[in-house]
């Protein structure tokens, strides 16, 4: 289809070519007959009739003359003008030929690369399912991992706090009970108490003495 | 805990009190350091006269001067306040006094032993106390009396770092530590 389109391109610039140059000629001749024609119109009288004769046939000679000098120029010139202009066109249609296989080759190759384009995309996806499905398993394997931690730290410091509340409350308690033990017994703390536990004292000490 | 200047300065007295001839027994001048002390620990006015670096030295002199009259203080005891006054060391005299305590307890043979009580001792109590202090102690024991309400009851004797108690305070915080734990 292209190749036809070019080969009628190439047809036509020829024809145009020859048109160029033949069409001055033509217009030559056309010319030289005009006025061949108007002077044998314009000669009516006889005594300028032989001369007019004369004249005609000098101007058929110079005709012929520039007609031959314009045949042996095309002669010479033009097959070698054309020969070179029809090379250079069928060097252009090889290397369109050439182009139209180089585009239609890599056509075919975008054509089989899109095709493995395709698969390509397709295992792509498959590989991105799979390794999402992965993540999203050990996501879920860390998270468990996450919770169960920070159950047991919750765990281990609910029991901390526990005791650690225990151990302020018993300790509350316990001055509390001071408090109001040493409250009661400052109340009940006579003279005679004082100098029992005086005397206890020194009994104490005295054991103790003995002891050593 | 007596600071290395109070020990020296104590020192520094005790030898000059023990020197023959210093014209003061040990005692009494233990006895007239501790009445100064109290008359600087009770008197404001004093007390602002003899620390302040704002009054001369030569004007804090003339007051203990004054003081020693009536006071009866011997010349070793007024020359190591006038020392104190000029060094600036008054306010350390407590400390000086108790290094000088200690001084002659060492030269007498005796152990101080602190005694609080949530009430004032009878007589035969404090003996007993002593007798029985010195027997532990292996050295006269020679006792400071304190009180403390805060003990509740009962006593408590304490040497170096030997404490012996007797306070219902003492069994009050045995029997919390029992209860707590």
């Amino acid at each position: 289809m292209k190749r036809s389109s070019l080969q009628k391109t190439s047809l036509l610039g020829i024809w145009r070519q020859c048109v160029y140059l033949c069409a001055p000629i033509t217009l030559l001749l056309i010319v030289s007959g005009l006025s061949i024609y108007a002077q044998e119109a314009g000669a009516t009288s006889p005594p300028i009739e032989a001369k007019a004769a004369r004249e005609i046939y000098w101007k058929w000679a110079n005709f012929a003359l520039l007609v031959g000098g314009l045949w042996y120029l095309i002669q010479k010139y033009a097959p070698g003008y054309f020969n070179s202009r029809r090379e250079q066109i069928r060097k252009g249609i090889d290397e369109a030929a050439k182009l139209k296989q180089e585009a239609e080759a890599r056509s075919a190759d975008m054509e089989k690369r899109m095709g493995a384009l395709e698969s390509e995309l397709e295992n792509l996806r498959r590989e991105a399912h799979v390794y999402m499905q992965a993540e999203g398993e050990r996501l879920r394997a860390e998270t468990a991992d996450h919770l169960a931690k920070i159950q047991r730290q919750a765990e281990q410091e609910v029991i901390a706090l526990t005791n650690h509340a225990r151990q302020e409350l018993k300790a509350f308690g316990a001055q509390l009970a001071v408090d109001l033990a040493a409250e009661r017994i400052r109340g009940q703390m006579t003279g005679e108490a004082q100098d029992s536990l005086v005397g206890r004292f020194v009994h104490d000490l005295e054991k103790q003495g003995s002891q050593n | 805990m007596l600071s290395v200047v109070a020990s020296r300065y104590a020192r520094a007295l005790s030898d000059i009190v023990f020197e023959p001839g210093s014209g003061v027994e040990p005692h009494a001048a233990l006895g007239q350091l501790r009445a100064v002390e109290a008359m600087l620990h009770q008197s404001t006015e004093l007390r602002t006269i003899l620390l302040s670096p704002a009054v001369p030295p030569s004007k804090k002199r003339a007051v203990v001067a004054q003081l020693a009259e009536p006071l009866g203080l011997a010349k070793p005891i007024r020359n190591i306040l006038y020392i104190l006054i000029d060094r600036r060391r008054i306010a350390s005299l407590s400390a000086i006094r108790e290094g000088f305590e200690a001084v002659l307890d060492e030269k007498f043979g005796l152990i101080r032993a602190d005694v609080t009580s949530a009430g004032e001792l009878t007589d035969s109590q404090r003996a007993s106390l002593q007798t029985q202090l010195s027997r532990l102690s292996g050295k006269q024991a020679r006792l400071e009396f304190s009180i403390d309400p805060a003990l509740v009851g009962g006593v408590i004797a304490r040497i170096g770092s030997t404490v012996y108690d007797g306070s219902v305070r003492g069994e009050l915080n045995a029997l919390r530590t029992r209860l707590a734990s």
